[in-house]
């Protein structure tokens, strides 16, 4: 795949170097303003939530609640909005020293610029990621440079305006924070924290989604992103293991907030209640009963997912920091977690230095295998796919792959697992042994280079489907490719949000295939002891290849 | 047939002139890339514009209009969820008129002014094959977000905790079903 070029990129994107080197960039872009219609933008968080999250944390963290219409050019901010923003700049810079380098360091070499799938799904310029870089770094050059205080716009500077404050926010949210430009930079500069700069900047003047902000709450309050109480949580494990019985003749009875148990188990609360990440859940308990494992849910850290990630580093500590203060209480020696996506993120590259390493955990010791996990000493979190992987290879689970041939099946590598932690091959691997059919989706567009779902970081909500349809096109694409050519009909994938959003994708672009977790795979070729004579569906009761079956899907 | 030769003499011509145009309603820095970058995973919009431009050019030069190219189908499922209006979105087929008139010569359509009309026929049916796709891919997005609202998804910003009442629903259609299989 040939990067194209700064120059063949056009004049939009700056072709000289940068301010480093002494360049300046073009900028008829910074005339374009941003507009907002329905469906290109997300609906702004409720105050109330707002209010509640700002009383949470350390005081201007989440500005002042407000009502405020999108659609309008009366945000309705406070009078000193600017120099709120440009003073929250200030103090990002000095505490984040990457997001100096980033600010400095681009040489606008352009091998960016045609890798985010944003741009691929729209060919709007300011999806390009150094051009969503460039929205804020203008505004640096203005007022942290010297050549931008006196060149103004012909050094790429400009100051904060409220036509900036709009583009940020209609940018910042047309980002998903995947990190795949990240991977093509020569500098290794990440736009994904860029836009996590610009949100959190945003959050300063409460300039804000909904759709990130409840579930924020609602994990805040209650434990979770539904806000699910601790009842609710157990009836519905309750009616996945109904379900599990019907299927199999198992029955398992798990347990919640079990002091002393070795291991806690952590999983998106999605798995709890949302179609399939359902199935995914019930793959989990016949594994675990499969081995007889030592383990509890908690109702109190019922969540994995961080989508206070996706405001500010205050809101992603206190979520994180709730899952181990949760180990810590009951006692357990260290935490599995489930097929997701952020949290990993969160856990793999921020929580080391937000929090320090967890040290009243044990290292991970697989009580099955005895394989102690080295690469989670400091985290004491192993992924789930890490854990049955390594069970797979010491021989401990019996399987019967046969029981998901009615599946061929092609595995999308999620951004977070696959960029922030290197999670490429045991989900593979799992696959080799679990499927009899399963096959690979364009090099350029798997592992390290794979595409986003196109609705990750909270943008996963309904009254932006159109733009989520566009943004997903290059995963589709290369969904389509493999569904043509070898009948693939199941995309599988380690990530709660792409188990819903991946859904609606291939609902929109290539309906043939359904979206399923490794697990939930595992659990179907699961051969438990004491089970029925022959199992005539897979756990989302669908017919097994050869079988008649109970099928209702 | 001396119109339809004409067309398939200059398909490469007609289709890349055809691409041009319809690559006028991207931003330039776009249509640029969407242009040039020729690897289909890398560009899956100028991949299947460009491959559903020359497919198209060719069906239409050949008068098997019956069915739209599969890429001309994608590209068009692509710009139902662009921020065209419909009109905008659709009425690039239409180009292909004066577009395949003008490389092929003006002279020539005259000469054979009913081929020609039989060809503007053909190529209204392509047009309105695109509307009948785009309309069907409007609909498919309403149905997804129906469906995605149904699958529990949608419930993390709605307040409350209507969880339970989910999967009771789920369970109960489940029944539902079965009842209705078993009769
Ligand atoms: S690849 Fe890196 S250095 Fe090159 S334009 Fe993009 S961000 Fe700048
Ligand atoms: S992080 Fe992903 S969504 Fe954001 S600019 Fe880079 S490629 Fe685009």
């Amino acid at each position: 795949m040939a990067d194209i070029k700064a120059d063949e990129l056009g004049t939009r994107v700056a072709r000289d170097p940068s301010m480093m080197t002494g360049g300046v960039p073009t900028k008829e872009w910074m005339d374009t303003e941003a507009v907002f219609k329905p469906g290109n933008y997300c609906y702004q968080g409720k105050p109330e939530v707002v209010d509640y999250l700002r009383k949470e944390l350390p005081p201007g963290v989440f500005g002042p609640a407000h009502e405020w219409d999108i659609e309008s050019d009366d945000w309705n901010l406070p009078d000193n909005w600017k120099e709120i923003i440009v003073n929250g700049l200030k103090e990002r810079l000095d505490k984040f020293r990457s997001l100096k380098i980033f600010m400095d360091c681009c040489v606008r070499c352009g091998a960016c610029a045609d890798k985010c799938h944003f741009f691929l799904g729209t060919g709007d310029p300011k999806n390009m990621p150094v051009m969503r870089a460039e929205l804020m770094r203008s505004v640096y050059r203005h007022e942290f440079t010297k050549a931008g205080k006196i060149l103004g716009r012909m050094a790429g500077a400009r100051p904060m305006t409220f036509k900036v404050l709009k583009e940020w926010f209609m940018y910042y949210y047309q980002c998903t924070e995947c990190r795949r430009c990240s991977v093509f930079c020569p500098y290794g500069i990440d736009t994904a924290e860029i836009t996590m700069m610009g949100r959190e900047l945003l959050h300063l003047v409460a300039v804000n989604i909904n759709w990130v902000l409840e579930p924020v709450y609602n994990s805040s309050r209650t434990g979770n992103h539904m806000g699910l109480q601790p009842h609710t949580l157990k009836e519905n494990v309750e009616y996945l293991c109904e379900d599990i019985e019907e299927i199999t003749g198992v029955k398992i009875t798990p347990s919640w907030n079990r002091k002393g148990a070795e291991i806690l188990f952590i999983t998106p609360s999605a798995d709890f209640f949302a179609e399939p990440g359902i199935y995914t859940c019930m793959g989990y308990l016949l594994l675990f009963e499969h081995l007889g494992l030592d383990y509890t849910f908690s109702t109190y850290a019922s969540e994995g997912g961080n989508f206070g990630s996706f405001t500010n580093n205050e809101m992603m500590k206190k979520l994180n920091g709730k899952m181990y203060a949760e180990a810590e209480r009951l006692g357990v020696k260290w935490i599995l977690g489930g097929e997701c996506g952020h949290m990993w993120r969160v856990v793999h590259q921020y929580m080391s230095t937000m929090t320090g390493p967890a040290d009243f955990l044990e290292a991970p010791k697989s009580p099955i295998t005895g394989t102690v996990f080295e690469n989670a000493a400091a985290t004491k979190m192993v992924h789930i796919s890490e854990f049955t992987a390594d069970l797979i290879h010491h021989g401990k689970l019996k399987l019967d792959k046969s029981r998901n041939d009615h599946r061929i099946v092609t595995f999308h590598d999620s951004c977070n697992p696959a960029r922030a932690m290197g999670l490429l091959e045991e989900p593979r691997y799992i696959l080799d042994h679990i499927v009899n059919k399963h096959y690979e989706m364009p090099e350029n567009t798997i592992r390290e280079k794979t595409f986003c779902c196109g609705s990750g970081t909270g943008l996963n909500t309904g009254e932006i489907m159109e733009l989520r349809m566009r943004a997903g096109l290059p995963r589709a694409n290369a969904v389509q490719y493999v569904h043509d050519k070898y009948d693939v009909n199941t995309m599988a994938c380690v990530c709660a949000i792409d188990r819903a959003t991946l859904s609606a994708l291939m609902g929109y672009w290539v309906p043939d295939v359904e979206v399923c977790g490794i697990s939930e795979m595992v659990g179907n070729a699961l051969i438990m002891d004491g089970e029925k004579e022959v199992r005539e569906t897979g756990l989302r009761f669908e017919a097994l290849a050869g079988s008649e079956g109970d099928a209702d899907v | 047939m001396i119109l339809r030769e004409a067309l398939a003499e200059n398909r490469v011509i007609i289709a890349e002139k055809w691409l041009d145009s319809i690559l006028t309603s991207y931003h330039e820095d776009g249509a640029r890339f969407f242009k040039k970058q020729k690897d289909r995973f890398a560009n899956p919009l100028g991949y299947n514009a460009r491959m559903g431009a020359e497919r198209t050019v060719e069906r239409l030069a050949a008068g098997e209009v019956s069915d739209l190219p599969p890429e001309l189908v994608q590209f068009i499922k692509l710009r139902a969820v662009q921020t065209f209006k419909p009109s905008e979105a659709i009425g690039f087929m239409y180009e292909l008129k004066q577009i395949s008139a003008k490389v092929c010569g003006m002279d020539l359509m005259a000469a054979n002014f009913s081929e020609w009309q039989a060809i503007e026929a053909d190529i209204d049916k392509l047009a309105l094959q695109a509307f009948d796709l785009f309309m069907a891919d409007r609909e498919l997005i309403y149905k997804i977000k129906l469906e995605e609202f149904k699958s529990g998804n949608a419930g993390t910003a709605n307040g409350g905790c209507p969880s339970g009442a989910v999967l009771r629903k789920h369970n109960a259609e489940k029944i539902e079903l079965k009842v209705i299989r078993d009769c």
